[in-house]
C-alpha cells in the first residue's frame, strides 16, 4: 500500500499546534480520499458565519453587520465606545478619527498624524488619542475639536492609552524608549515607568488603581502600583500586543516575530520608475496567556501563523482575541475550549470590545467595523480549503457525518484559486453521496447551514482516483569498482586499470510524480544482437534503484543494459505505466590475457601478450621474484588486444635467472608467463 | 473578371490613398515641391544669410533621394556648388536654409557629413517641416510660456520633457543630472564617425564665458548637437534701428539660452514663414518637444571657412518670438508669443578687489538648459573674480522665488574646495540645482522658478576638519549601556585632537553586533517623507545635517516605514505589518532605523571612521 505524504493545510487550533488535512490512501488501489475531521483541517477554508470548535465541530456563527469606511482609510487600529453607544474609530494613513452611530460612519476628528494608535475616553465625554509617528496626545471634545495635550520627550508612538477617572489621570503607552506616561488634567506628563524594551505596546487600568503593561522587543508584563512595578511573567516571543483585564483576570496576548525582511535600495522610489515592491513581513506566531487570580500563567490558545493582536474578556471568563493575519476572532472557553469563532475578509482584526455594550471588532488592511449581534446568520456557510489532488481526478463519495439538516456541494477546478474556469457548485447532497463535480486537480466543498441553523457538521471524506502518473527512469549508470566504460571523449591513461571483478553495480535514477511503487526489471543484450536477455529471475521483485550483476557466465563482448520501471504494485493491469531507459554499452571482460611464445636471444626477452576483447593496458616483468618493471610493447601502444613486446635484459647480472612476465588488460584481468633465461 | 480586377485595383488605389494619407508620400503644400517629383540633376536655389540680415541665393544640384531616412521622412540629398560653400561645405549655422525647386519649396537644408570634403548636404523635405510648423501648442504645457492657468491639482500636472521621469526628491541632482537623462533617453552620444550623416550643428554662440567654461559647455552640450563657439552671442543691449523686425524665408534666427552679462545664442536659419509661425533648422535644436525658449532675429557677421568646422559667427539683433516645438524635422517660432526667462542675480563676496562682483542674466525656462547655463554662469563668474587655485570655504545662499508663492525656498550649501572656488565639481552639486529639478521636474504641480538670487561668499582658507579613527575601550558592550566613543581628528594646521562621543546602545540590540559609523553631515542618509507636494519636496531637499557637523549613526535591528507626508521609526514588528498594506506596498517604504547623534565641529567635514561591537545578550 501506497503511503502518501501529508500536507498540512491549517494551523488554527486550540492547544493542538498543528493539524493536517490528511491524503489518506483508501481500501481500494490506488483510491485516496480527503479527510477533513478536526479542527485544524476544518477551519483551513473560509467561514461564513460559521464558527469550527476545537473538538472538530462546525456549528452557525454568530451574526455580523459591516460596516464599511471611506475609501482612503487603510486601516482601523484603534477604537473606543462612548456611552452613548458611538464607536471612535483611531485609523491611518492620515491619523482621521471617525465616529460611528448606527450606520452612519462620519469623520469626528483630523490629528494630522500618520496613525492613531490609540483611543480611550476621558471625562465628559471627552476623547484622548494617541498618535504616531510623533509622539503627540490629543483630547478632541464632544464637538470634535481637536487639542493637543501632550507631546513627551522621546516618544514617537503612542501605542495604548487608559484613563483612571477617580485619578483623573490618563496612562499612556509609548515607544521607542519603552515608556510609560502618566499625564494629568493640565497635559503635564511624568514617567511612571521607563522600562529597557523599546515600546509598551499595551496598557490594562485594574479597579484598584494598579496598571499593567506589556513591552516589545520583550514580552514582559509588569504590573505598576504607584512607585513600585513587580513582574507579572517574562512571556516567551517579543511582544505583548494586547492585555485585557476581568475580575481579577489577565489574559495577555504574547507574539513571537521573526525578524524583519531585509531591506534594500531596490524598495526605494529611483528617478527612473517605481520601486520593487518589499518584502512583507512574515506572520508571527500568536499565544493568548490567563494570568488567574492566583498569579498562575497558563497559555490557553497558540497557533504559528499570525500573531494575536487585541483582547477582550467575557462576563463568563471566556477570553476573545482578535488575529493578525487571517482576519479571525478566536474564542477560548472557561473550559478551555477553543473555537475559531468568526472569520472576515479583512486580513487583520486589530481591535475588539467584547465587554459592557454590544460586541464590535475593527479590521486593518480593509478597514472596517463589524458588529457582532444577537441575530442569527441566515446563510451560514463553511468552505473547506481548497483540496489538491495533485494531479486531475475522477471524484468519487463525498462523505459527511453531520447532526441536523445540512447541504453539502463541491466545485472542482486546475487552478489553485478558484476563478472562472471552476465548475460550478454542484447540486446540493444532503446525505452522503457521488461528487457531481467533473474531474480535476483541485476540488473545494462547502456546507449551507440555510435549512438548520442549529446543525452541526462533524467531518468530512472525499474519495477519490487521481491519474496515474508514469514513472520516468532518467538516468542508467555504472556506480563503484566496476569494469565500466568510462567517458569516451575524456583523455584516459591507460594505467588507470580497475581491479578485475565480474560483479557490475548498476543504478538508475527515477522521476516518480505520483509516489506509486515502483518493480524494476533488469535485462541485456549484447551490442548488434536484438534479444533481450533477462538480468533477474522471473520471481524475483526488484524495488531497490540499484543492483549488483554477476557476468561469469557471460562471454566477454559490448553489452547494454535496460532498466524497466512499471508502477504496477499500485494500479490495477488495466493502468499499469511502465517507461525503461538503456544504458550506455558496457564492456564485460571476465577472461584474462595470455603471455605467449616467450623467447631469449642474446641480452632480448621478446614475446606478446594476447586477449580476447582488449586492448592490452601493461605490461611488467620481474627477474627472479623481484619487483615487477613496467615496460612498452614493441610499438610503444597499448591500443590492440594483442601486443608483440622485447625486453632488453643487458642489465641482468650474467647466470641463469626466472623471468616472469606478466600483461593486463583493460578491464584488470592479469595474465602472465615464465622463461629461464641465461646470460 | 474585369469587374474583378477593377476592384483589385481599386483596392490598391485605396491603400496607396491611405499611405499617401499617413506617410511621407503626403501632398505637398501649394508652392511646394513633392518629393516624388524630385529627381537626380533638378537644379535648383537656396536662401541663407552670408552677412548681415538679408537671405542670398546659392545654387542647387539635386544628386537623389535618400528615402525613409527618418521614420517617415525622406532626405533629399544635394551639391551646394558655391565658391564659399566649396570651401566651407557644410556651415553650422545654415540648417533649415530653403531650398527651391522648380522655383518651388523643396526644404530645408539640414544634415552633413563631418569629415565630407564635398559640398553635398541633406535636405529634409518641406512636408513634415510645414506640418510641424502648424502643429497646435498645448496650452501651459511647460514652465516658461506665458502666464500659467489657475494651479493644477496634483499629478495632474502638464508634461515636464518628454521622457524623464517626474522628480521625487529622492536622489541628489546635480546642474547636470536632468541633461544626462535627457541625452540618454535621446541615445544622443555618438562617436565622431564621417560616415554618419548628422544634423549640421547648430552653432551656439557664446558671450562673456571663460575659456574653461566653454569647454565645460562643449563636453556636457555636444551630444545635443549644439557646437559652442566663443564668438559673441550677445548682441547690443537695445535693438539697432536697421534691425529687421519679422523672420523672413532663409533668414538667421537665434534661441537665446541665456542672455545679459553673459549670452548664449543657438543660430540657424528660417524655413519658411506663415503668419506668425516660422520654421527653421529642419532638425531638431535639442529634441525637447514641445518647449518655450525665447527666440531672436540675428545678423551674420561672417561665415568663418575652417578645415575643421565652418560656422556663421552672428549676433542677435532684437528679441522675437518664442520657440514652441522642437522636433524632428525643425523647430517651430512663434512670432506672437513672448517666453518667460528666469532673471539670476548672482553676487560674489569675499574676494578683496574683484573687478566685479555681480552679475546678472536672464536664462532661458527649462528643465535640462537652465540648471546647465546657470552652473556655467556661477562658475564663470567665480572664474572671472576668484581662479586662485588655493583653498576656499565658501557658503552658497540660494533663494529661488517659485511663482504663486511669495517666498523664496531657501538653500544655504557650505563647503570647502581644495582646487579654488571655480571648482566644477564643487559648484554642480549645491542644493539650489536639486531646488531647480523640484520645480521643472515635480510631479505635483506645474511650476515656474520666477527669478534666482545667489550669494556666494568665498574665504581663501581652509577651515576643515578630518575624522581620522575611532575607538571604544572594549569590543563587547552591555545592551542600554552608553559607549564613550573616542574620536580622533586633525584640524588643518592643527595637532590631533581627541573627542569623547557618549553612543548609546539601544537594548533591542541584545545579542548582536552593532556597527556605529562616524561620517560628515552631507554623507548621514536622512529618511525623508514621500513628498505629497512641491512645498514638502522643497522640505525634503532643504534637510540635511550641515557640512560642518559629524554625524554617528548606529544601525539598529528595527525598521521604519516612508509614507507620503510621514516618516515613522523604530516600529515594532506588529505595527510594521500592520502599516504595510497587502497590496498598498508602493505607498508605505521600508527603511532600517538608525539612532543619530549630531556633533557641531565647527569645521567642514571630512573622512570617516567604523566601529564593530558586540553587544552582550544580558548586561553584565
Amino acid at each position: 500500500m501506497n503511503r502518501r505524504s501529508l500536507k498540512a493545510l491549517a494551523l488554527a487550533s486550540g492547544s493542538s499546534l498543528l493539524a493536517f488535512v490528511s491524503i489518506a490512501p483508501a481500501l481500494a488501489t490506488s483510491t485516496e480520499r480527503f479527510v477533513l475531521d478536526d479542527a485544524a483541517s476544518l477551519a483551513a477554508g473560509e467561514l461564513e458565519r460559521t464558527a469550527v470548535h476545537s473538538d472538530g465541530r462546525v456549528t452557525i456563527g454568530p451574526g455580523i453587520e459591516r460596516v464599511a469606511l471611506p475609501d482612503e482609510v487603510a486601516l482601523v487600529y484603534s477604537s473606543a465606545r462612548a456611552a452613548d453607544g458611538a464607536i471612535y474609530l483611531g485609523t491611518g494613513n492620515d491619523g482621521k478619527i471617525y465616529r460611528v452611530r448606527g450606520a452612519n460612519v462620519e469623520l469626528y476628528a483630523e490629528t494630522g498624524q500618520l496613525l492613531v494608535g490609540s483611543l480611550v475616553l476621558g471625562e465628559g465625554g471627552e476623547l484622548y488619542a494617541g498618535t504616531l509617528p510623533e509622539g503627540r496626545i490629543y483630547r478632541v471634545a464632544p464637538d470634535g475639536t481637536v487639542a493637543e495635550v501632550a507631546r513627551p520627550d522621546g516618544v514617537e508612538h503612542v501605542w495604548d492609552l487608559a484613563y483612571d477617572a477617580r485619578r483623573h489621570t490618563l496612562y499612556a503607552a509609548t515607544g521607542p524608549e519603552g515608556r510609560v506616561y502618566a499625564i494629568d488634567r493640565s497635559g503635564h506628563a511624568t514617567i511612571r515607568w521607563d522600562s529597557t524594551a523599546s515600546h509598551v505596546m499595551s496598557l490594562a487600568l485594574a479597579p484598584d488603581g494598579a496598571l499593567y503593561a506589556g513591552t516589545s522587543d520583550d514580552a514582559l508584563v509588569v504590573r505598576i502600583e504607584g512607585d513600585r512595578v513587580t513582574v507579572v511573567q517574562d512571556f516567551e516571543g517579543n511582544e505583548i500586543t494586547a492585555l485585557a483585564l476581568r475580575d481579577g483576570v489577565l489574559a495577555v496576548a504574547a507574539n513571537e516575530f521573526p525578524d524583519p525582511p531585509a531591506v534594500t535600495t531596490a524598495h526605494a522610489n529611483t528617478p527612473t520608475g517605481p520601486a520593487a515592491s518589499p518584502p512583507r513581513p512574515r506572520p508571527g506566531k500568536g499565544r493568548i496567556w490567563r494570568v488567574g487570580t492566583d498569579g498562575r500563567a497558563e497559555r490557553v490558545f497558540a497557533q504559528d501563523a499570525g500573531h494575536v493582536t487585541s483582547l477582550a474578556i467575557l462576563g463568563d471568563g471566556t477570553i476573545v482575541g482578535g488575529t493578525g493575519a487571517d482576519g479571525r476572532i478566536v474564542r477560548v472557553n472557561p473550559d478551555r475550549t477553543t473555537a475559531t469563532w468568526i472569520d472576515v475578509d479583512e486580513r487583520q482584526v486589530l481591535d475588539v470590545s467584547f465587554g459592557a455594550g454590544p460586541a464590535y471588532f475593527v479590521t486593518g488592511d480593509g478597514a472596517a467595523l463589524y458588529r457582532v449581534t444577537d441575530e442569527r446568520p441566515r446563510d451560514a456557510i463553511w468552505n473547506s480549503k481548497v483540496l489538491d489532488a495533485r494531479f486531475s481526478a475522477r471524484w468519487g463519495e463525498l462523505d459527511f457525518r453531520a447532526d441536523g439538516n445540512l447541504a453539502l456541494q463541491t466545485r472542482s477546478g486546475n487552478t489553485e484559486e478558484p476563478d472562472e474556469t471552476w465548475s460550478e457548485w454542484s447540486n446540493e447532497l444532503t446525505a452522503s453521496g457521488p461528487v457531481r463535480s467533473p474531474a480535476a486537480r483541485f476540488l473545494q466543498v462547502r456546507a449551507r447551514f440555510a435549512r438548520d441553523p442549529d446543525a452541526t457538521l462533524r467531518a468530512v471524506t472525499i474519495y477519490f482516483l487521481p491519474q496515474n502518473q508514469r514513472a520516468y527512469v532518467t538516468d542508467v549508470r555504472l556506480e563503484g569498482a566496476t569494469k565500466a566504460v568510462t567517458d569516451r571523449m575524456r583523455a584516459e591513461r591507460q594505467s588507470e586499470i580497475p581491479d578485475a571483478s565480474t560483479r557490475y553495480k548498476i543504478a538508475w535514477t527515477v522521476d516518480n510524480p505520483d509516489g506509486d511503487r515502483l518493480r524494476y526489471r533488469l535485462r541485456y543484450r549484447a551490442e548488434g544482437q536484438r534479444v533481450w536477455r533477462e538480468v533477474l529471475r522471473s520471481d524475483q521483485v526488484l524495488t531497490d534503484t540499484n543492483h549488483e550483476w554477476q557476468t561469469e557466465s557471460i562471454p566477454d563482448g559490448w553489452y547494454v543494459v535496460r532498466v524497466e520501471a512499471s508502477d504496477e504494485m499500485d494500479n490495477p493491469n488495466a493502468l499499469v505505466l511502465r517507461d525503461s531507459r538503456d544504458s550506455d554499452p558496457l564492456r564485460i571482460d571476465n577472461h584474462a590475457p595470455r603471455v605467449e611464445q616467450l623467447r631469449f636471444a642474446g641480452t632480448r626477452l621478446s614475446g606478446r601478450a594476447v586477449d580476447g576483447l582488449g586492448p592490452i593496458a601493461r605490461l611488467e616483468y620481474a627477474v627472479d621474484g623481484g619487483d615487477w618493471v613496467a615496460f612498452f610493447p614493441a610499438d610503444d601502444l597499448f591500443d590492440t588486444a594483442t601486443e608483440s613486446f622485447e625486453v632488453d635484459l643487458s642489465a641482468v647480472a650474467a647466470g641463469e635467472h626466472v623471468v616472469a612476465v606478466r600483461a593486463s588488460d583493460a578491464s584488470g584481468n592479469l595474465g602472465s608467463a615464465e622463461a629461464i633465461v641465461r646470460r | 473578371m474585369r469587374v474583378r480586377h477593377g476592384f483589385v485595383v481599386s483596392v490598391f488605389a485605396g491603400l496607396l490613398v491611405s499611405a499617401v494619407a499617413l506617410g511621407q508620400v503626403r501632398s505637398a503644400p501649394a508652392g511646394v515641391i513633392p518629393v516624388s517629383e524630385i529627381t537626380p540633376g533638378m537644379r535648383g536655389y537656396g536662401l541663407t544669410v552670408f552677412q548681415g540680415t538679408e537671405p542670398e541665393r546659392f545654387d542647387v544640384e539635386v544628386i537623389d533621394v535618400l528615402h525613409n531616412f527618418r521614420p517617415d521622412q525622406d532626405l533629399i540629398l544635394i551639391r551646394t556648388p558655391h565658391p564659399l560653400l566649396d570651401r566651407a561645405h557644410v556651415v553650422a549655422g545654415m540648417s533649415g536654409s530653403p531650398i527651391y525647386l522648380d522655383g518651388r519649396l523643396a526644404g530645408a537644408y539640414a544634415y552633413g557629413w563631418p569629415f565630407s570634403s564635398d559640398a553635398v548636404a541633406g535636405v529634409t523635405p518641406a512636408a513634415p517641416m510645414l506640418t510641424e510648423m502648424r502643429r497646435p501648442v498645448r496650452p501651459d504645457p511647460f514652465a516658461g510660456t506665458g502666464p500659467l492657468a489657475a494651479r493644477r491639482p496634483a499629478r495632474a500636472a502638464g508634461p515636464h520633457l518628454a521622457g524623464l521621469p517626474a522628480y521625487r526628491g529622492d536622489t541628489p541632482v546635480d546642474a547636470t543630472t536632468a541633461l544626462a537623462a535627457h541625452t540618454a533617453r535621446l541615445g544622443a552620444v555618438r562617436a565622431p564617425d564621417g560616415a554618419t550623416l548628422r544634423p549640421a550643428a547648430t552653432p551656439l554662440l557664446l558671450g562673456g564665458f571663460d575659456d574653461a567654461v566653454v569647454r565645460m559647455l562643449d563636453a556636457q552640450l555636444e551630444p545635443l548637437g549644439l557646437m559652442t563657439l566663443q564668438a559673441g552671442g550677445a548682441g547690443e543691449r537695445t535693438p539697432p534701428p536697421n534691425a529687421p523686425t519679422r523672420y523672413v524665408d532663409g533668414g538667421a534666427v537665434g534661441v537665446q539660452v541665456v542672455r545679459g552679462d553673459i549670452a548664449s545664442t543657438a543660430v540657424g536659419t528660417v524655413t519658411h514663414v506663415e503668419g506668425a509661425r516660422a520654421v527653421a533648422f529642419g532638425h531638431p535644436m535639442i529634441g525637447a518637444g514641445q518647449t518655450s525658449l525665447p527666440t531672436a532675429l540675428v545678423r551674420v557677421l561672417h561665415i568663418l571657412v575652417s578645415e575643421n568646422r565652418s560656422f556663421k559667427i552672428s549676433e542677435p539683433v532684437r528679441p522675437l518670438g518664442t520657440l514652441v516645438h522642437d522636433r524632428q524635422s525643425g523647430v517651430v517660432v512663434d512670432s506672437g508669443t513672448r517666453a518667460v526667462t528666469v532673471p539670476v542675480r548672482l553676487r560674489i563676496r569675499g574676494v578683496e578687489g574683484a573687478p566685479r562682483t555681480e552679475w546678472n542674466f536672464e536664462v532661458a525656462s527649462h528643465r535640462v538648459l537652465t540648471p546647465v547655463i546657470m552652473n556655467a554662469a556661477i562658475l564663470n563668474a567665480l572664474t572671472a573674480t576668484a581662479s586662485d587655485s588655493a583653498d576656499v570655504m565658501y557658503t552658497a545662499s540660494s533663494r529661488v522665488w517659485v511663482e504663486g508663492r511669495s517666498e523664496p525656498v531657501t538653500i544655504a550649501d557650505e563647503g570647502y574646495s581644495r582646487l579654488g572656488a571655480a571648482n566644477p565639481l564643487a559648484l554642480s552639486g549645491l542644493r539650489l540645482f536639486q531646488v531647480m529639478e523640484a520645480i521643472y521636474g515635480n510631479g505635483f504641480e506645474v511650476a515656474r522658478a520666477d527669478h534666482v538670487e545667489v550669494d556666494l561668499d568665498v574665504r581663501f582658507a581652509r577651515e576643515t576638519v578630518s575624522i581620522l579613527d575611532a575607538s571604544v575601550p572594549a569590543d563587547e558592550v552591555d545592551p542600554g549601556s552608553t559607549v564613550p566613543v573616542r574620536v580622533v581628528l586633525r584640524r588643518f594646521g592643527q595637532d590631533e585632537e581627541v573627542r569623547v562621543v557618549p553612543v548609546r546602545i539601544p537594548e533591542s540590540l541584545a545579542g548582536e553586533s552593532v556597527r556605529i559609523d562616524l561620517q560628515p553631515g552631507p554623507s548621514a542618509t536622512i529618511e525623508h517623507v514621500q513628498a505629497r507636494s512641491l512645498d514638502e519636496l522643497f522640505t525634503s531637499i532643504g534637510e540635511r545635517y550641515p557640512t560642518t557637523s559629524m554625524v554617528v549613526t548606529v544601525a539598529t535591528p528595527s525598521r521604519g516605514l516612508r509614507f507620503p507626508g510621514h516618516v515613522v521609526r523604530h516600529l515594532p514588528r506588529s505595527a510594521l505589518d500592520s502599516l504595510q498594506l497587502t497590496n498598498d506596498a508602493d505607498r508605505a517604504r521600508p527603511f532600517i532605523t538608525y539612532d543619530r547623534h549630531e556633533v557641531g565641529l565647527g569645521n567642514v567635514v571630512s573622512g570617516g571612521a567604523r566601529i564593530e561591537l558586540t553587544v552582550r545578550r544580558t548586561p553584565r
